[in-house]
Formats: structure tokens, sequence, C-alpha cells
């Protein structure tokens, strides 16, 4: 009724209290995220005539009693002369590359050249400095504050001169960070073992590494307000679609937030469907995976600070895809991915199948069978939904679990965990044996989801199947498992549909549900609408007489011709292969 | 296109078309289903014509364009009539299908209302969703059916298929024209011929769809025969679930025909959904809406309810009798006056587009 008064009455809703604190006023709200606090800089504010000034404006910028915050007088030029002020970060900034760039080439005077004191002025004697007596390979000259204050929070070294306009800005970058470690998400038995870390700069390199055309572009974002974090948009120049490019730019450019923590922050806030439980960027910590994206026409996101780098557009193929069915020979690829997908479905369904046929269609199974899900279904006092939910949930918890702790004890967690767990409750007549046995066999086909979120998406989506199939036996899991199906045949990603692949069958058979030998992969996936769509000749294996054949039938020419290694004869004939 | 169409063709008709066609035409019922596809054969060559006259156009604003707008209107009336008929009679086929051996103690109308609230889903997702899942469905429908031909070799009886002729070529062909209406619910395409990207092509895809989906008609009608036999399949309500009640995956399924008709469900689902969508939008044209989406709730509840009007199956077989034996007709006689209209108007269509052609594109 007060709803209905306020709405009659036209007043303004009030805002709720979250917590018991009051919430601020809207506008001190906006004020509070639009500026960088008390201290915040008009857009091109000059550099203060002297350096007490500076010394006073970035103090109260930053605070004076920062104690990171390092604000150091010298003399930088002694006939006339000349002070200076070295600002940086301790911590952010490496102090060895302050003392070497600045410190002992100043102060020492170390290569200091000739000059003509008389020429110098404040509107060149920065530059001056620059050119003559700071050797760093990134360096520029800043005339505006709050630029400066915003390279120097990341980590650069700012060198301002008694009375100069300007100020050397030079890249001092050399904060703590983590190695480059093996990938702790996506491990694998064959393939490289780097992996992605915080540091936006080796992440970039990584990639540099594995692509070095010179058509890689990497163009530099900043998104956050307060936390300015660094963005890198990686794809490759005439080959990822202008348009796909356009877009993820424009969205991204869109954000406007206070802090980005994360990469997954980014992935909510750009994807196409935020309220769909699938996920549709893909994520990945693996420089080889993400350049292989990149080669295929993909879109790549690296976030300053997050050792996951983004891939778009995702679909739903690609989250059943690891980097290890490419590495190993496809005989074991191709089966090993029908086997994932076989995976998902069973870690979706089957405790909902179980539920259906043992409420609703016992008819279904052999005598045997169903005798002995009934025996050993009679001691326990709940009916079978009910003991699902309970050993889903305890699976949940294990799971959870044993992931917040460390690695060897979470291990241990897991294992003594379900053992002590599904032993207990069976001996408590809380569940059924078989009833365990479908849970683990459930969970363990959970695992073999390579991208976590798809595999929390099917872990999600388990129970609401469990409460239709309780409710309607077959009919109603089939009618969960439609509405998923539809949903999945709604969404999108970037505006690329998210079956997309699996939509075409020669494809399909290929490289989504199985995975053919490298050497027929002729074209690119289309679903990203790459501009190049060959990747590699149609037939390489030319040494092969029967491939050479083939390529001489279809008018492509073998490069090489004769026997392979050790001594193959023409007449011996082809392996057929290459004939995709 | 070919697989959204064969699959309106034989989604859930193929249940029940043995019991329709088998004591018409006896052992040759499924000869009919192909002498039917005839039907359908037309239907998309004359669909094939208008789409490239019309290409961006659906049919009502196809039939105002050619006729006035009050005819055009009346012409959209009797397609939404047709389309809502469709959907009556086959959910509740299927909901019979379900209710009757598998699900006695739940209510039909809850299983209506189940089946309902999946195609308002699918309607309100729109047609690219549905084609798209019809397309993983139809891979998924059409291996259950390779499964269970291959179980049904060892236990069926090829001889019941003899005599070939049936009961003699009249009857047959009586049963052909029943058979032609299944194949003639493929003009449900119309109203997605404007999505296609090749309006050429269209013809083709109708053609191949109402074949693809007569020769299931055939094979559930054939592969009935040879395992109930004639006098069997009159007496079973649904023949094609009593087949796959009579095979066994080894010896560890052994009534596996809730997992058969639990697939045949999506695509049931699926076709139910497709035309659903062409009676709303044809519907929303006709009141002139931008979009569609308002009237799929009323439109729901008003199919659910026309559902529940037969109360038995005798009753819902005695209406798809019925249907069968008139909208071959309609079927045939829309496409043909429309494209006669054209041609005698001289008219050829342009880029209009209607205003649920608008919503969609957005």
């Amino acid at each position: 009724m007060r709803l209905l008064r306020r709405l009659v009455r036209g007043e303004p809703r009030r805002p709720r209290m979250i917590l018991g604190r009051p919430p601020l006023p809207l506008e001190e709200v906006a004020d509070g995220i639009g500026t960088a606090g008390s201290g915040a800089l008009p857009p091109d504010s000059p550099i203060p005539d002297t350096l007490d000034r500076v010394e006073q404006r970035l103090g109260d910028l930053l605070g004076g009693g920062s104690p990171d915050v390092i604000l150091r007088r010298l003399v930088i030029w002694t006939n006339p002369e000349i002070d200076g002020l070295l600002f940086y970060i301790e911590g952010l900034a490496s102090r060895d590359v302050v003392n070497l760039v600045a410190l002992r080439s100043v102060m020492l005077a170390e290569r200091v050249p000739r000059m003509d004191a008389a020429a110098l002025s404040r509107d060149n004697i920065a530059s001056t400095f620059m050119t003559h007596l700071v050797p760093s390979g990134q360096i520029s000259v800043l005339s505006c504050m709050d630029r400066i204050v915003e390279q120097v929070l990341t980590g650069e070294a700012a060198l301002f001169i008694e009375g100069a306009r300007q100020c050397v800005v030079f890249e001092a970058k050399g904060w703590e960070h983590r190695g480059i470690e093996e990938p702790h998400t996506e491990k694998v038995v064959r393939g490289p073992r780097e992996g992605f870390s915080e540091l936006l700069r080796a992440n970039t390199a990584l990639v540099r590494r594995r692509l070095r055309t010179p058509d890689l572009r990497m163009d530099s974002m900043k998104v956050g307000r307060r936390s300015r974090t660094d963005i890198v948009l990686a794809y490759i120049d005439g080959l990822a679609n202008p348009r796909l490019v356009a877009t993820v730019r424009e969205r991204i450019d869109h954000i406007d937030t206070d802090i980005l923590p994360d990469s997954g922050f980014i992935e909510e806030f750009i994807e196409d469907y935020p309220y769909s439980p699938f996920p549709q960027i893909q994520y990945t910590e693996r420089p080889d995976r993400f350049c292989a994206g990149l080669s295929e026409g993909l879109v790549g996101i690296i976030v300053d600070g997050s050792p996951m780098a983004l891939l778009a557009p995702g679909n739903l193929a690609s989250f059943f895809q690891s980097p290890e069915d490419y590495y190993e020979r496809f005989p074991y690829g191709g089966p090993l991915r029908a086997l994932r997908y076989a995976a998902g479905v069973t870690a979706l369904i089957f405790p909902a199948l179980y539920v259906a046929v043992s409420l609703f269609h016992q008819e279904m199974l052999p005598t045997k069978l169903a005798l002995a899900i009934a025996g050993s279904h009679m001691p326990v006092p709940f009916p079978a939904l009910v003991e699902a939910l309970l050993m889903e949930v305890a699976l949940e918890l294990i799971r959870e679990s044993s992931i917040r702790l460390p690695d060897p004890v979470g291990q241990t967690m897991g294992f003594v965990g379900a053992l002590l767990l599904g032993d207990a409750a069976v001996s408590a007549g809380l569940v059924s044996p078989i009833m365990v046995i479908v849970v683990a066999v459930t969970g363990l086909a959970s695992f073999t989801i390579p991208h976590y979120p798809t595999g929390l998406a099917i872990r999600l989506l388990r129970f609401p199947l469990l409460f239709l199939s309780a409710w309607l036996g077959l009919f109603g899991l089939m009618a969960g498992l439609m509405a998923i199906a539809l949903h999945l045949g709604a969404l999108t990603s970037f505006g690329v549909p998210y079956l997309e692949p699996l939509m075409k069958p020669r494809s399909a058979l290929r490289d989504v549900i199985w995975r053919s030998p490298v050497f027929t992969f002729s074209k690119r996936p289309e679903y990203a609408e790459p501009l190049d769509q060959a990747r590699q000749k149609k037939f390489i294996r030319t040494w092969d007489p029967g491939v050479a054949k083939m390529a001489r039938e279809a008018g492509d020419a073998p490069d090489q011709t004769g026997s392979g290694a050790l001594g193959r004869s023409e007449d011996k004939g082809g392996s057929g292969d290459e004939k995709g | 296109m070919v697989i959204l169409t064969a699959e309106t063709v034989f989604a859930t008709g193929f249940l029940g078309v043995a019991r329709q066609l088998v004591p018409v035409a006896g052992t040759a019922a499924w000869i009919s289903c192909f002498l039917g596809a005839a039907v359908g054969l037309l239907v998309a060559w004359l669909a094939g014509l208008l789409a490239q006259r019309f290409p961006d156009q659906n049919l009502v604003r196809m039939a105002e364009g050619i006729f006035t707008a009050p005819v055009g209107k009346g012409i959209g009336i009797t397609f939404t009539a047709y389309c809502t008929f469709i959907l009556a009679i086959g959910s509740r086929q299927f909901v019979l299908a379900i209710w009757i051996p598998f699900l006695q103690n739940t209510s039909p109308v809850l299983i209506s209302a189940v089946f309902f609230l999946l195609i308002v889903y699918a309607a309100y997702l729109g047609i690219e969703s549905i084609a798209r899942v019809s397309l993983l469905f139809f891979t998924v429908v059409a291996s259950s059916l390779v499964l269970l031909i291959w179980l049904a070799v060892p236990v069926s009886v090829p001889a019941r298929l003899l005599p070939l002729g049936g009961l003699g070529t009249v009857p047959v062909l009586k049963a052909s024209l029943l058979a032609s209406s299944y194949a003639g619910e493929c003009i449900v395409a119309l109203a997605f011929i404007r999505h296609l990207k090749d309006k050429r092509g269209a013809a083709r895809a109708i053609g191949t769809g109402a074949v693809i989906g007569m020769a299931v008609m055939a094979l559930a009608t054939g592969i009935g025969v040879m395992m109930l036999g004639t006098r069997g399949i009159s007496r079973a309500t649904f023949p094609a679930l009593e087949t796959a009640r009579m095979v066994g995956v080894g010896e560890f399924l052994e009534r596996a025909e809730i997992l058969f008709l639990a697939l045949w469900f999506s695509v049931a689902l699926l076709k139910l959904a497709a035309v659903f969508y062409a009676s709303v939008t044809s519907a929303a044209d006709v009141l002139n809406l931008r979009d569609y989406r308002p009237l799929i709730i009323p439109y729901a509840i008003l199919a659910t309810v026309l559902s529940q009007i037969p109360r038995t199956d005798v009753e819902t077989f005695a209406s798809v009798r019925w249907f069968l034996t008139y909208t071959p007709w309609y079927a045939a006689a829309l496409p043909a006056l429309l494209l006669l209209g054209a041609m005698a108007g001289g008219l050829r269509g342009g880029g209009d587009r209607s205003g649920t052609d608008r919503r969609e594109a957005r």
C-alpha cells in the first residue's frame, strides 16, 4: 500500500538500508565516485612553479603520511645550480632502476655533457635533461600533474626540475611479482608449462614470443576511475574481423567503474547475456591457448593484475576443448574430447536420470538391477530426491572446502571427505550405496570439463533437473533439458551464436566434437568470421606418394616429389590422409 | 529450413500415423506416406515461387499486397486457425502418449501446461533459437530412429508387409490423401521463409524437408506393420510407441520406449514451438502489432484450453482424422491462391517488412 501511495503521489523511492548503515545521499555518492578523492586535480593541471609547491601539491594529492611515497630533493646541475625532485613509489618502482637512472647519472654527473646553461629555459630544460641525462628506454616529458601522478602510480618515476614547466617521467617498474609458473587451472601432461602471471608486460611478452608476426596488435586501454587498470586488447590485424575488434573495444570503452580487480569483472561487463549461467567469453592462463585463439581471429583481452586472459567470442564447444587435445596425437585427442562431451552430459543429467528411473520408470531396468536398487534403498528413510540432494550438497561442500585449503591438505581433505562421508552415510542408512556411486560418477564427470565456469554452470543446473525428474520423471528431465537447449540456442557471444560450431556437422566432426589430424585443418573456424580463412595448405604431407597423387589430382602440385623418409617408394600407395 | 520443415511434418504425427493409415490401406500404408509426400512437394514448389516474388514478406503481408488488406487479414486468420488446430491436436496427442503409459498419477492438464510453458519460452526466444536447437535434436532423434530400426530388425517379421499392394490401389490412394495432410503441414514454413538467406533455395529446402518428414512417417509405419501386423496396429493407441516397447537394448534396458519417447518429445516440442511462433506472428500481423510477444501468453492459454477439448483418446483421434481429411486442400490451395493472385495482378513484392519483421530484425 505504501508503495502504491508513493507511486500515486509521485514520491521518490527511499533508498534501502544496507546492513544498518544509512546510505549516502545520491549526490554525495556521485561526487565520491566521480573524482579521485579530495585532492583530485582538474584536467590539464599544470606543474607548479617551484619544487616546494610541487612537493606540497603531491603531498596534498597522495597524503603526506604515506611512507611509500618517496619525494627526494637532489641537485641535478651545479653550474648553475639546479635542484630537482625525484618522485616515485617505493615498492612499485625498482630501487635499483631509480638509483641507476636518476641518482647515479644525475648526482654523480656521470656522462654529463657540456651544456650551455644560458640556453636552458623553463620550457626546454626538461627535454634537455631527458635527452642527455636519464639513460632509460621508456622516457617521456609530461606537463600535466594528473598524468604524472597517474604514471608514477603505475610504477614509473618522475623527475621534477626547479622552474621547469615539464617533468621527466621514466620507466622504473620493478615491483615484486610472481614468476612465470605452470598454469594452475589448465594443466596438461604434454605441452608448454608457462602460464600467465599478474604482470601485464610479462604476459604481453609471452604472447609476443609466440606470435612474432608484425600484424599482432596490442592496443592499450585503461579502465577503472580509481584503479586505472591497464588493459591490452590483442588481435592479429588482417585476420581478426574489424567489426569484432570494434565491438570489443566499444564495450570496454563503456565500462565506467571504480576499480577493476580482475579480468572476471571485464567479462561480466562486456558479455551479451550476463544473467545466463553459461560463460560466453573464454578465459585462459595459458599463453599457447591465447595465441591459438588469436590465430583463429579471436580478440584477446589481457588485464594487468590478472593471470587470466580473455578471448572473445566464446561458444559452447570452445569450453570443452583442452590444449592437450592438439598436443597429443589425434587418435587420442579425438576420443578424449568426445569423452569430455559425454562427461558433460553425465555431469548434468546422471543424478536426475537415476531419480527419474528409480521413482517413475523402474520397468526400464532389468529385474536384477531393479531389485538391487530397491534392496539398497530399503533401509534409507528418504525418497530418492532427498537422498540425491543430500549427497550432491555433500559433494559440493567437499569440493568447495578442498579448493579453499592448501594443495596437499585440500587433496587429502577431498579423498578423506568423500570416502568417509560416503561410507558413513551408507552405514548410517542415510543414503543407498548406488546413490553414492551415482554422485561419485557425476563428480568425476564434472571434473573432466576443462573450463571451470562451464563446470559450475553444469553443477548449478543439475539441481533444477533433479527436481523436475522427481516431479515428472523422464518427461520432466527432458523438459528441463529442452529449456536449457533453447536457452543455449538463443545465446550469443558478441553476436556469434553460442551453438554455432555445433550447427555445422562437417566442422563439428572435424574439430568440435572430435579432433581430426592437424594437417587437415586447412581452414580456420568460421564462427569468428576471420578475414583470412586459409590456415594452411590443403596438402602438406606431399612427401607421401598417396597425398602427392591427391594433390596433383586437385591441381595443387606438391612441392616435393619422390620417396619419403626411409626410402618409401612411389608405387607403395598413400596412407589416404589429408582427404579433408 | 530443411530440418525445421521435416520436424514440422513428422514430429507429432509419426506416433500415430500407422493407426490412421493402416486401416485404410492395409500393408501398403507405408507406400501411402511416400505418395502423400507429393502434396508436400507441391506446397514447397508454390512456396518457393512465392518466396522469389515476395522475398522479404511473410504470409499476411503477402496476402494483403496481392489482394486487399481485409482479404489479406482474413487469409491470415485462416492460417492462424490452421496452426492453432495443429498445435492443439499435436500437443494433445503427445500429452496422451506421455500420460497414458507413463504418468497416470499426474494430471494431463499439468503435463499440457508444462508443454506449453516450454513452447512459450521457445516462442519468446524466437525462431532462430528454435531452428538451432532443432538442428541439434534432429540428429539425436534421427540416431534414435536408426537405433530403433536396428533393434527392431531381429524381432520384426518382414512378411507382414505382404501383400505389397495392401488393400488395393484405391485404398492406397485414399490413405495417401490422409498422409498428404501431414506433408501439407510444411505450409507452416511460409511464416519463416523471409528468414532464409537464399530465397531461391526455399522450394528445395521445404521440399526436401517434406520428403524427409514423410520418409520418417513411412519408416514408422513400415516398421510398425512388420512388428505388430495390421491387426496389432489397429489395436494400438500409438503404434510407434508399441514398436519401441517391443525392442530392448541387450539385456540392460528391457523396456526402452520411455527413452525413445523422451527423445521424440524434444522434436515434438520444437515442431509445436515453430507452429506456435508461426501462428502468433501471423496473428500479430493481422492485428498490425509491431511485436508478437504480447500475444504469446494469451495465445498459449487459448491453445492449452483448446487442447483439452478432446477429453478421451478416442475423441482425440477423431479430431486427428477430421484434420487429416480436410486440411490437405487448404495446404495446397493457400499458396496456389496467393500465387495465382500475384500472377494475375503482376505483383512482385519489394522489401516492405512488417512490424513483426522489424522487431525480429532488432
